[in-house]
């Protein structure tokens, strides 16, 4: 045996199951991460253009219909209000959708739509049956593509605004959700506030 | 070229084996590392530690991130067809320290003379305010300083290779052009529609030769900055409390609570008392 060709061995035994020219045995996964196996493979390091590209498509959802409350709201894109909370539409009767977050059918995190339960403009609004809600009920979503998306109720709290997680509200990066949010609890007219706020959360269904 | 993958494959158990047993020694949270090729007309390997690891990496091509151990990492870039990190050497090799946590790009680039070069640049990945995204520009081209140039005016001025300059902007879309300094025109590259999404770091190289006229943008993002909203006022008139069986309004919330209170607090006296009669009697 000369040396070269026992040079030339050594990486094989090292690594069976790189893709090759050559069949090989199928390997069940060629990431870096998450293979510690006697074989390790290449490291799977993700590449891809630098080139510049237009914007991500976000789905903006237009349109909640939650059956089991015969709500039926549009839902306008909204984003911050001068105090840095969460803007949204004057009218209770139209809901918000936080746009800077995740929209319809995204891959990851909490898709926010949030709603007055009472406004100065027309009064009690449909989310002001949100507590009604119970677990398994279906909501349903028409994004501004036409398509549209099902969800079903999977927890319904109240949390005073105080505690109110709303990194957790707003997360971008957990399972994809919908997360529907007005206030409850006791209105304190002194500040013009309600309390707590009815945090919704559905998970999508069959999907 | 057969023999070069399995080289190569070789290498990365290598590197697997080099970069686990720092990982599990400490409890250090791993670096970041990205690399960008922003060298006209030549595809390169690209070495770390003496290891291939990025093989027949091409021009505009981002690899990464790829997370490593905290540590100083020795990289080499050389010409495709080598056959070790110090073969037809393009560039290094160079020490990229890496600290606990923290986030880089290794630009392989050209200086304003035209020379390759190779760049180290620390992302900055701090928390982006609500509503805000960044806008991170760096100069690696073969070009004089230059003005980034948005909106009829410079944003940044003078930035030359290889420095960046760091914008915290509304998020939206931002038409941009890269100008030689001092000017607001003509425009060397774009205008370009360059998208400021919220809680994320665009970081855009202008890369290329000018004398070469294959000035370009190249795009890398860290997305995950976003700061949530302060909250989410909900309610404006406390109707819908008042409609409620549930809820209730301040001021009566509160003199009921209280109310309740010496309610309480009269039912524990009645008690006290009738157990108290109930024995004497």
């Amino acid at each position: 045996m000369t040396p070269s060709l026992g040079i030339a061995l050594l990486p094989l035994l090292l690594v069976g199951c790189v893709p090759s020219a050559e069949p090989a045995p199928p390997a069940p996964s060629v990431s870096a991460s998450s293979t510690p196996g006697p074989a390790p493979a290449l490291p799977d390091i993700p590449t891809a253009d630098a080139g510049l590209t237009g914007a991500a498509a976000v789905v903006a959802p237009e349109r909640l219909v939650i059956a089991q409350l015969g709500l039926d709201m549009e839902i306008q894109p909204m984003g911050l209000d001068g105090d840095g909370a969460m803007a949204l539409p004057a009218e209770a009767a139209i809901a918000g959708w936080y746009r800077f977050g995740p929209g319809l059918h995204a891959a990851a995190g909490a898709t926010v739509v949030a709603a007055h339960i009472d406004s100065r403009h027309d009064g009690i609004g449909p989310f002001s049956r949100l507590d009604e809600l119970e677990p398994g009920a279906v909501v349903e979503v028409t994004g501004g593509n036409g398509t549209s998306a099902s969800y079903e109720i999977s927890e319904v709290r109240s949390v005073g605004k105080i505690d109110a997680p709303m990194a957790e509200v707003f997360d971008r990066a957990g399972s994809p959700r919908l997360t529907l949010v007005t206030c409850g609890g006791v209105f304190d007219s002194s500040t013009g506030h309600y309390l707590d706020n009815i945090i919704v959360t559905a998970v999508p269904v069959g999907g | 070229m057969k023999s070069r993958v399995i080289a190569g494959s070789a290498a990365g158990a290598l590197l697997l084996t080099a970069f686990a047993a720092p990982l599990s020694a400490s409890a250090a949270t791993d670096a970041q590392l990205s690399v960008l090729h922003a060298i006209p007309g030549v595809t390169v390997d690209v070495w770390v530690d003496g290891v291939l690891t990025l093989d027949d990496f091409t021009p505009s091509t981002l690899a990464g991130p790829l997370a490593l151990p905290p540590a100083t990492y020795s990289v080499a870039i050389t010409a495709s067809d080598a056959t070790s990190a110090t073969d037809q050497v393009v560039l290094g090799p160079i020490d990229l320290a890496l600290a606990d946590g923290g986030n880089y790009t290794a630009v392989a680039h050209l200086t304003a003379s035209g020379d390759p070069a190779a760049a180290f640049f620390t992302n900055d990945t701090s928390r982006t305010a609500a509503g805000e995204g960044r806008l991170t520009v760096r100069h690696v081209a073969a070009a004089p300083a230059v003005d980034i140039v948005a909106g009829g005016a410079a944003v940044v001025s003078a930035l030359a290779n290889p420095d960046e300059g760091i914008l915290n902007l509304p998020a939206g879309t931002v038409s941009a052009s890269v100008t030689a300094a001092g000017t607001l025109e003509p425009a060397l590259i774009g205008p370009a529609d360059v998208e400021v999404t919220e809680g994320v770091n665009t970081i855009v190289y202008a890369w290329g030769s000018l004398a070469d006229d294959n000035l370009a943008l190249a795009v890398q993002t860290i997305t995950g900055l976003h700061t949530p909203p302060a909250g989410i006022p909900a309610g404006q008139t406390g109707e819908a409390a008042a409609a409620s069986t549930t809820g209730a309004v301040t001021s009566t919330g509160l003199a009921i609570g209280a109310f309740g209170l010496l309610l309480a607090a009269a039912g524990a006296l009645f008690v006290r008392r009738t157990v108290l009669g109930q024995r004497n009697n």
